[in-house]
């Protein structure tokens, strides 16, 4: 019994003395964390939101292909979000739904309805580096944001946008099975919204741009981008994704995400 | 899917407005059989076409829902497989808690993948699809209650939906034919009700999320047993048709799902009780695990490994997962027609040479037309009856599918 313990200690100890690498980036005083931190706190309190959206894929040749879908989001508080999202188009997965439910502490739960089989499928959260619905999205971009999941250097201020002026942040995914090495963004100084993201890839090299522009305000409080734009250097494909319409406040409650829901989905 | 957005007024009173949603799916599906037919009769090209339109009516501001899905495949070579179903005409209406339906309608059980052990409120389309993932709609009244301590279900069944099985000219059957005058043992025969509860919840164990669920279903079985008829042919006697014959059975299960990571490990259990003692119980289980490796040979592909453990204890010619290992993966190219191929073998443990390797692929074409190849190669050891009786049917077919 005793072994044991000495051996859950010291594995404790090793894992510690891991997490805290001496080889760490810059120390920025914390400053890149605060300012992540910050830019959590204000997006608190949206609530739940529908919208409609198309996502539009294009190859390196050019040929491009358009996916309709819908997706109900649900805020948690001290956990991440849920969402539900819908397919509408194409055609032939219409009626397929995704349900997630974000977590900070543990895997992520997400379960994918096809309708044909009328079958409820688990999905491993391992696949969260792999591409959402053929896109150059990955199922870990469209997550919501949550802090604790990284850790942050602040890098320099720059301008940006054009007009604006930014911060640029790095963050490390602390998550194993995350594609990335560290995401790069650039977040307005102003509201904190992230114009900008550059994501590494495991041999660190430049991976995707993702541009977001058409920001609208919500609830007087909450920004959205109608507009985002992912592009993806090594392939030269590229994803846009429209958002036609979103609604905050729509009565969603925590019953309209669980797997019951999710199959009655339309 | 055009949304028709239609108030209806009837006699002075305003009932919920209904939006409407239409759409239509039908193809077009070529076999080719790739050995000379076992049997006399048996066709080695065979052409069929299907429709499946669906209707849904919503009613706004209400949670009420009523879907209609009819189903028709014209079958060119085989009569029998020439059929038409309701695959759903359900009404549901449901609350925060709460979820009630009530019509025709299918309902899937079960985590794994090479075969659907405790699926049982559906009865197999076999003829459609001889890999047992086509079903046929079932009458029910389903409520399902959510509280804390899982989802509980409850089913009533009444009426009950025969096995489909190949006519004289099709393939993929024994060499004698089935016959359509099925016998039961329930004295209601056909309108016995059957009733089934279900239990399941997502929970987590070490951080990791688990998936549990156990049902218990009292009624007639989904699974015929065969009564052979016999008849003097040149003086000796010989089996002219088998009449399928339907048992009542009380029958238990239950299913594991835990996701460790990349790892999906799956394990589905089945207890079925015969209640005509001529027949055999029976013991089965299947079990094993869904490996995802995401974008492996620096790809965009996700690919999925699968293995599963069969086991069945009822004897060699009711089964034919009986002691069997299933091998599989799933390629899923991340391109922008979706295109994926899943290839996998079933081994039999006990017959060494009685085996079936299949290939299915598919992609689609355009927005609204989808592609899919389905290869299959049996091979067996004689000893091995059932699946001895189907070695000459490898076969290519290709699916065009359309939707509007």
């Amino acid at each position: 019994m005793k072994l044991i313990t000495t051996l859950v200690m010291t594995t404790a100890l090793t894992t510690t003395f891991i997490a805290a690498p001496i080889w760490a980036a810059v120390d920025d005083g914390g400053k890149g964390l605060k300012i992540s931190t910050d830019r959590k706190e204000r997006d608190l309190g949206w609530g739940d939101s529908q919208a409609n959206m198309t996502m539009i894929l294009k190859n390196s040749q050019g040929d491009t292909s358009e996916r309709k879908m819908r997706l109900k989001s649900f805020e948690v508080t001290d956990d991440g979000d849920k969402g539900l999202t819908i397919f509408d188009e194409p055609k032939d997965v219409s009626g397929t739904a995704f349900l997630s439910f974000s977590h900070i502490e543990k895997a992520d739960d997400q379960w994918l309805y096809l309708p044909a089989l009328k079958r409820v499928k688990r999905i491993s959260s391992r696949n969260k580096s792999g591409p959402f619905m053929g896109s150059e999205f990955a199922y870990e971009d469209m997550g919501s944001f949550e802090p604790e999941k990284y850790e942050f250097t602040f890098l320099r201020d720059e301008s940006c946008a054009e007009t604006m002026t930014c911060h640029v942040i790095e963050s490390k995914p602390l998550d194993e099975f995350s594609g990335y090495t560290k995401i790069i963004t650039w977040l307005d100084t102003e509201h904190l919204r992230p114009m900008k993201t550059e994501y590494y890839d495991r041999k660190e090299s430049l991976l995707k741009t993702l541009k977001m522009s058409e920001w609208h305000e919500y609830k007087d409080k909450y920004w959205r981008a109608a507009l985002m734009d992912m592009e993806n250097h090594q392939s030269g494909k590229s994803t846009r994704i429209i958002t036609h319409e979103i609604v905050f406040d729509t009565g969603l409650t925590d019953a309209d995400f669980n797997q019951s829901s999710l199959q009655r989905a339309r | 899917m055009k949304r028709l957005i239609t108030t209806v007024l009837a006699a002075g009173v305003a009932l919920p407005a209904l939006a409407i949603d239409a759409s239509l799916e039908l193809g077009v599906e070529g076999r080719r059989f790739l050995e000379d037919a076992a049997y006399p009769g048996q066709v080695d090209d065979q052409w069929s076409v299907y429709v499946q339109p669906e209707f849904v009516w919503d009613a706004d501001n209400a949670n009420q829902r009523f879907t209609f899905m009819p189903y028709f495949r014209k079958d060119f070579a085989d009569d029998e497989r020439t059929h038409a179903d309701v695959r759903e005409a359900m009404f549901m209406q449901w609350g925060n808690q709460w979820e009630l339906r009530a019509g025709i309608g299918k309902v899937f059980w079960g985590v794994t993948e090479s075969v659907h052990l405790v699926d049982v409120i559906n009865q197999t389309d076999m003829i459609e699809a001889i890999d047992g993932e086509e079903k046929l709609g079932q009458p029910m009244v389903h409520g399902i209650w959510l509280a804390e301590s899982g989802t509980y279900e409850a089913f009533l069944l009444p009426g009950f939906r025969e096995r489909t099985f190949a006519g004289e000219a099709g393939r993929y059957r024994i060499p004698v034919v089935v016959s359509n005058d099925a016998e039961y043992q329930a004295n209601a025969e056909q309108m016995h009700t059957d009733v089934a509860f279900r239990w399941s919840k997502s929970t987590e164990l070490n951080g990791y999320p688990l998936d549990v669920s156990a049902a218990v279903f009292r009624g007639t079985s989904r699974t015929p047993e065969f009564l052979p008829k016999i008849a003097l042919v040149n003086g000796q006697p010989v089996i002219t048709e088998f009449t399928p014959y339907y048992a009542m059975q009380n029958y238990a299960s239950a299913t594991l799902l835990y996701a460790l990571d990349g790892w999906l490990l799956k394990t589905e259990l089945l207890h079925r009780n015969v209640q005509d003692d001529r027949f055999e119980d029976q013991n089965a289980a299947v079990t094993g695990f869904e490996y995802t490796i995401v974008g492996p040979f620096e790809s965009n592909l996700d690919l999925g490994l699968l293995a599963e453990y069969q086991y069945d204890s009822r004897s060699n010619g009711n089964t034919l997962a009986q002691n069997d290992l299933f091998l599989g993966a799933r390629f899923a190219l991340n391109d922008m027609s979706s295109s994926e191929v899943l290839v996998g073998l079933t081994q039999d443990l006990d017959y060494q040479g009685s085996r079936f390797v299949f290939v299915e692929g598919s992609k689609r074409l355009s927005a609204n037309a989808t592609l899919d190849v389905t290869l299959l190669a049996l091979t067996a050891d004689a000893e091995d009856v059932v699946i001895d009786a189907l070695q000459k049917d490898d076969s290519i077919e290709v699916g065009l599918n359309l939707y509007f």
